[in-house]
């Protein structure tokens, strides 16, 4: 190859010379001529064809090297070749980017072993030492601008790091934060769209938009790096672009070695601070994390490396063991701060750090110094980026309620600000908390050690073994002998006479060394001194510690009962336990022996919350479940008197946060989810008694719990009464127009015209054959008067009973079940995923169909075509099993309606049953219950056949339809394209099963009879508000109530609030034209004058419905309102809503309604009904024999 | 041999019962339709062989209870049960479902199936794809429960 290059320089003549004196070079760097030789043959072709490039030709030139030279011997033949060819140092080194286009990774160069792509990297680094030295010097005075909060400064750094070292991503992430920090989403939007205008989809771009993107105040880490990483999951890339995206964007490295290389061998081709930046980076995250191995390479690297004025470089050589850069001394000023605090002197430490830090604002010393201290003060009120960190960093420290929001703070300004120094520590002390390794939770004292531009011996604990003694030894030669000394000294195992050390840290101090000896006897004995502690923070840090010291020992019992009882003493801690280092991927049967303890279900409980980790809910169910049966509990309130071994604290806590539903309904005690519902209010009722400081929240809990349980019951009364006649109103009825017939019946029996039993077997035998109550032919007499009226009578009752516009069977049918209702409910589940499409929505249908399939699937025209056929077909089919339904069986058998499943006759059994209530002696009131009393069994029997048919007949077939859908889709579509749709279907299938169960439970009740409950006025909304968003799915609407009633309402209120609602609903959705935002307002009070009930239902609507023809419609339906016409309507479905409104309210003797537009776009309506609501019990139907 | 169906979904639960009436014509058979109702029933009852839903309700629907919280996986319930109790009757796992959960927590019934026999070893014996449509399901039903039967894992003749 190197032969090629002299070619392409000197007109293609090969120097034959030269190429031989260079061959010579190499072999004196270890290069053998063989190598050299194939190399030159292989790539002979590929570079002749390149060889305009120079660029081109010494990037090959450089892979060459990378490729065939020992890592160790880079710089060396990198250095020789530039000179050789006299080659410019812009060529050989990484260029200073003018242009923010050439900010573009180049994965021409394949990524080689780690450590060969670290040797390379500092080689390259090496080639621009003076550009970094200029680069550290102005971004340490950015770093003090910006913590201090000197904007015009740090504005002025920024411009003169671009002219230094040109575009970077350092230079990007930089001004962005500080835009965000200082002039908020705005200015900093703004600079990041600058990158799309001048560099349209450029790779900056794209980066400038992602970093923007995570830098705004309302994007949380993790939720950013969940979802970009599932952009980059989506998008084809090389693997190597993709680590070096996730890592740019992100910002955490990753853990393999390969993706580490891949991130440095594309660094290295665009800016040279950026590559410091990672390279120190990497380098970082293998001294701290790795093995010997790593931390020799890292030796090996750093001793070789350029002495750059970045004292990092220089900790991470002590870490490492290696020399670089000697480090200079702490100020005398931090160590004065660090012996006050070390020896108790809170308030001086403070003092002198406040000093400290004006001095220098983003010393990451001074700031854990400060940080530490401060958690004995109130909090601050930060006014700059210094003083936001050390309040967060004071409230991680505190490890109180303030904790999560602390770290999730923290997490967020350390990966803004990860460019400066105070970063990667930032985001060790959040990653300490943690706790899934309990290795790592030491890492934050070396990751801190390295931050540490100087020599502080209290910071010696970052280092480990004779690392620790060399460093301390070194720092004794600085400083006279004082607190931070003795710490240092005691934590190696010396003994300082006379140390001024607090109690707390003299043992932490020791603990220290005991951590260094693994002395585990002396670790929990210096960790239980420290529990008892009267610090606070101290006892809390020594808690910690000690759970986390048992846990690594295995101690697991132990560790759990700590856990739970210091979650039970001091609840505000629980934050800060390391929770994960105890329960993280511990299986049910590890965690078995501990059941018969509630100790267990604490901890769990907790760390479930802190973790959301739901193997761990799954064990805490299991492991419940267990201490239940095994203690042979039966009711949960008197759980206590079966925790008697354990303190009161314990007890409550456990029955507090432990026995709630969602644990509680794994337990076979419960049958139903009310009595686990009825079961927790208990448990709360007994908590108000052991803990009455909290009774105020557990009294709320049971108002809560009661009040769903009132909406699930009124629900469920509703449902069962949709199959409804108004019984009351009909007997009513019966009074006022039987009277006289009935009378007339009376005197016939008295006179002894009653007729034979014989003649009344024959005539309710013609009756129930025939349905005929009258003679069979004209001139023809009945033969016993009596009889024909009573059964004239019957007829004439069970006609109303039927037919009522008002009271009877058909209005409510039509009204609660066939107008929209059932229809709702069943087509519901399938609408929600859309799989349902109408003649109508052609236009639509396409939109709605590619949400199924992927956008990268190339589904052709002529396929979609096909698959909208395939919809349509199976909405046809579905629609038609729904209309059977509606319009054919949910309908009383008549000629009009012959397979109406409410059948028409009165079994003969049941005519004998009223003769012989109604003549014993004759009475009206008996002849019309025992009426009620039949026509209810016969409706009943027609509803245990509506439900057969619902759950088999129905099922069936719509089990056959969606079979047929999915074959059909089958046959068309690939298994890919149809996983995702097939899926959808199932579930919504399953969804529909579970509505037509539901259905045919409102085919279960009683059709008459009034249960004795009562609700608020804000109950039965509630329970309106539920049937109408379970009828139409996936339609949202908000509803604004102002109510102004005190008294509780029955179940008449509670049905004709609910069958109004629904009505008004459907209309809005039908007529407002409103999709999205449809708002419907209901005022409701009492007028105390005529005892009645005032509501007022108004919607919005789109300023086009109010039309000519609209208004003209609203009076055609008035005036059949005032003509009464409207009374053969109600039993319609269909434009009829109006009027079924008029029919609910003229159920009242004193009624109101009326309704149109208020203004342009809004709808009401207005209604007064009489107040109804006496309770009413119950008739008890007896049993008849058929 | 005593089989409990655990299955919410009526036309499947008839199915595979027509399929155990046809082919273990002398299991005595127990139904129930919900994880609780499924748990009261492991822990009354010794059985054999479990053929179970994944997908169901907590409680039985009936009267006025409406299920309660529907649960994903709520077979995993019934496997937990088993394995803490230390009973280790054959099960096979019948779902009419491809895929579990959405999005990031998306599980295939491969995953699923190779999840269970991690964590059920003792007790699981695979899952078996049903389509109400397509009768193919009952050839894979029936190739595990009697390949099991056969390795004589179950604890009764039939």
């Amino acid at each position: 190859m190197l032969l090629v290059i002299i070619m392409s320089k000197k007109n293609k003549q090969p120097r034959k010379s030269q190429a031989r004196s260079l061959e010579n070079s190499l072999r004196v760097f270890g290069i053998h001529e063989k190598s050299v030789a194939v190399k030159i043959n292989s790539r002979t072709s590929v570079i002749q064809r390149e060889r305009n490039s120079t660029h081109t030709l010494v990037r090959n030139a450089k892979q060459y090297i990378r490729t065939v030279v020992h890592p160790d011997l880079y710089e060396q033949v990198l250095d020789w070749y530039q000179s050789a060819f006299r080659l410019p140092i812009d060529e050989v080194a990484i260029k200073v980017q003018k242009s923010i286009e050439l900010l573009s990774p180049d994965t021409a160069f394949g990524a080689l072993p780690l450590r060969s792509e670290l040797f390379w990297a500092a080689t390259m680094l090496s080639k621009r030492v003076e550009h970094l030295i200029k680069f550290l010097n102005l971004s340490s005075s950015f770093s003090d601008a910006i913590m201090s909060g000197d904007k015009a400064l740090a504005e002025e750094l920024l411009v003169k790091v671009e002219l230094i070292t040109g575009q970077s991503f350092w230079l990007i992430e930089a001004k962005l934060a500080f835009l965000q920090f200082e002039y908020g989403l705005e200015q900093q939007k703004a600079y990041a769209n600058t990158f799309q205008e001048s560099a349209p989809a450029s790779f900056a771009a794209f980066v400038a938009h992602y970093i923007s993107q995570r830098n705004e105040e309302s994007v949380s880490p993790t939720r950013m790096s969940t979802a970009f990483r599932q952009k980059l999951d989506s998008w084809s890339m090389a693997s190597d672009l993709r680590d070096y995206v996730e890592y740019r964007v992100i910002g955490d490295l990753p853990t393999s070695r390969t993706s580490l290389a891949n991130i440095l061998v594309i660094e290295g081709e665009m800016s040279i601070i950026d590559l410091l930046d990672t390279f120190f980076r990497i380098a970082t995250v293998l001294s701290v994390e790795g093995d010997d191995t790593d931390k020799n390479l890292i030796a090996t690297i750093l001793t070789k490396f350029p002495k750059l004025p970045d004292i990092r470089f220089s900790v991470l050589a002590q870490v490492v063991g290696c020399s670089y850069v000697p480090l200079p001394p702490a100020k005398t000023e931090l160590i004065l701060a660090t012996n006050a605090y070390l020896s108790g002197q809170i308030s001086i430490a403070r003092d002198i750090l406040n000093g400290y830090l004006l001095s220098y604002p983003s010393d990451v010393l001074g700031l854990f110094e400060a940080a530490r201290v401060g958690v004995y003060f109130d909090p601050l009120k930060p006014s700059n980026l210094q003083e936001t960190m050390l309040q967060l960093m004071t409230d991680t420290f505190r490890r109180d309620i303030e904790l999560n929001l602390a770290l999730s703070k923290l997490d967020k300004l350390s990966r803004n600000f990860r460019f400066l120094n105070i970063g990667l520590p930032l985001q060790a002390l959040v990653q300490q908390f943690d706790f899934i390794n309990p290795k790592k939770h030491k890492q934050l004292e070396t990751m801190l050690f390295i931050a540490t531009p100087a020599i502080h011996p209290s910071h010696a604990i970052g280092l480990n073994g004779e690392n620790r003694s060399i460093f301390i030894n070194k720092c004794s030669e600085h400083f006279t002998q004082c607190s931070t000394l003795e710490f240092a000294q005691i934590t190696i195992g010396q003994k300082p006479l006379g140390s001024n050390l607090s109690i707390d840290n003299y043992i932490w101090a020791q603990y220290h060394f005991a951590l260094q000896k693994s002395d585990k006897k002396e670790i929990i004995n210096c960790l239980n001194q420290l529990s008892q502690s009267s610090d606070s923070i101290s006892k809390r840090a020594a808690i910690s510690e000690k759970i986390l010291a048992l846990s690594v020992m295995q101690q697991l019992e132990e560790a759990i009962k700590l856990i739970a009882t210091t979650i039970v003493s001091d609840p505000l801690c629980q934050r800060s336990l390391p929770l994960q280092a105890v329960f993280a991927e511990k299986t049910y049967s590890q965690l078995e022996v501990f059941r018969f303890e509630p100790y267990v279900h604490i901890g769990l409980m907790a760390y479930f919350q802190q973790s959301d980790d739901k193997d761990a809910f799954d064990s805490l169910r299991s492991l419940w479940d267990e201490f239940i049966d095994s203690r042979g509990i039966f009711d949960l309130s008197d759980l206590e008197y079966y925790c008697e071994q354990f303190s009161k604290e314990v007890t409550i806590y456990f029955l507090r946060y432990v026995c709630i539903e969602d644990v509680m309904d794994i337990s076979t005690l419960f049958s139903t989810s009310i009595e686990v519902s009825i079961q927790r209010s208990k448990i709360c009722e007994r908590l108000m008694d052991l803990d009455p400081e909290n009774a105020p929240e557990y009294r709320q809990e049971i108002v809560e719990t009661s009040k769903q349980m009132k909406v699930l019951e009124g629900l469920q009364h509703f449902d069962q009464s949709r199959v409804y006649v108004n019984g009351e109103a009909l007997f009513r009825w019966g009074n006022r127009e039987l009277i006289e017939p009935f009378d007339r019946y009376t005197r016939l029996i008295e006179a002894g015209l009653g007729g034979s039993e014989e003649e009344f077997e024959e005539a309710i035998k013609q009756y129930t054959n025939t349905g005929n109550v009258l003679p069979k032919k004209f001139l023809e007499i009945p033969t016993t008067e009596s009889i024909a009226l009573l059964l004239e009578m019957i007829d004439r009752f069970w006609s109303e009973y039927r037919y009522h516009p008002l009271h009877g069977l058909d209005s409510y049918l039509s009204l609660r079940i066939r107008h929209g209702s059932l229809s709702g409910h069943l087509r519901g589940p399938f609408e929600q995923d859309k799989l349902l499409i109408t003649e109508d929505e052609s236009e639509e249908s396409l939109n709605k169909l590619r949400l199924w399939f992927d956008e990268e699937a190339e589904i052709s025209e002529l396929k979609i075509t096909e698959i909208i056929q395939i919809f349509k077909k199976f909405s046809d089919s579905f629609q038609k099993i729904i209309s059977r339904l509606n319009h054919d069986l949910l309908q009383i058998r008549s000629d009009i309606k012959p397979n109406g499943l409410f059948l028409n006759t009165i079994q003969e059994n049941y005519l004998r049953y009223i003769k012989k209530k109604t003549d014993q002696p004759p009475n009206l009131e008996e002849f019309l219950t025992a009426c009620s009393i039949v026509f209810e069994l016969v409706i009943r029997e027609a509803m245990t056949h509506i439900r057969t048919e619902l759950t088999e007949n129905t099922m069936l077939a719509v089990e056959q339809c969606v079979g047929c859908f999915k074959d059909s889709l089958n046959n068309i579509l690939t298994e890919n394209e149809f996983s995702s749709l097939r899926a959808a279907i199932s579930h919504r299938f399953t969804d529909f099963q579970t509505a037509i169960t539901q259905v045919s439970e409102w085919f279960k009740g009683d059709v008459r009879a009034f249960a004795a409950v009562s609700f608020t006025f804000d109950e039965i909304l509630d329970v309106a508000v539920d049937v109408i968003r379970r009828t139409h799915r996936g339609r949202n609407f908000e509803l604004i109530r102002k109510i102004d009633i005190e008294e509780r309402q029955g179940m008449d209120v509670l049905q004709e609030v609910v069958d109004i609602l629904f009505i008004v609903f459907a209309n809005a959705l039908t007529h407002s034209k409103i999709s999205d935002n449809l708002c419907i307002e209901i005022l409701a009070s009492k007028v105390e004058s005529n005892h009645t009930l005032k509501i007022r239902i108004s919607n919005n609507v789109s300023p086009d419905v109010k039309t000519p023809d609209c208004i003209e419609k609203l009076n055609s339906i008035r005036m059949s309102i005032e003509s009464e016409e409207y009374l053969g309507h109600t039993h319609l479905e269909g434009g009829t809503g109006l009027k079924k409104l008029k029919k609910i309210a003229s159920a009242h003797q004193n009624h109101n309604l009326s309704y149109g537009f208020g203004d342009e776009n809004t709808f009401f309506v207005d209604l007064e009904l009489a107040m109804l609501s006496t309770p009413v019990a119950p008739v008890e139907i007896p049993n008849i024999e058929v | 041999m005593n089989l409990l169906l655990v299955e919410d979904d009526l036309p499947k639960r008839i199915q595979i019962a027509e399929w155990v009436n046809e082919f273990l014509p002398d299991v005595v058979l127990t139904i129930e339709y919900s994880v609780n109702a499924a748990m009261r029933a492991i822990k009354n009852n010794l059985f054999d062989l479990i053929i179970l839903d994944m997908s169901l309700p907590t409680y039985t629907p009936m009267g006025n209870e409406s299920g309660g919280r529907p649960q994903g996986f709520g077979g995993q319930e019934v496997l937990r049960l088993l394995d803490r109790r230390k009973l280790s009757p054959v099960v096979v796992v019948v779902t009419q479902f491809q895929t579990f959960g959405t999005g990031s927590e998306l599980v295939t019934l491969e995953m699923l199936a190779e999840s269970l026999n991690t964590v059920h070893p003792q007790t699981f014996r695979g899952i078996v794809f049903y389509e109400g449509a397509n009768g193919s399901w009952k050839n894979v039903l029936h190739e595990k429960i009697f390949s099991a039967i056969q390795l004589g894992e179950s604890k009764n003749e039939i």
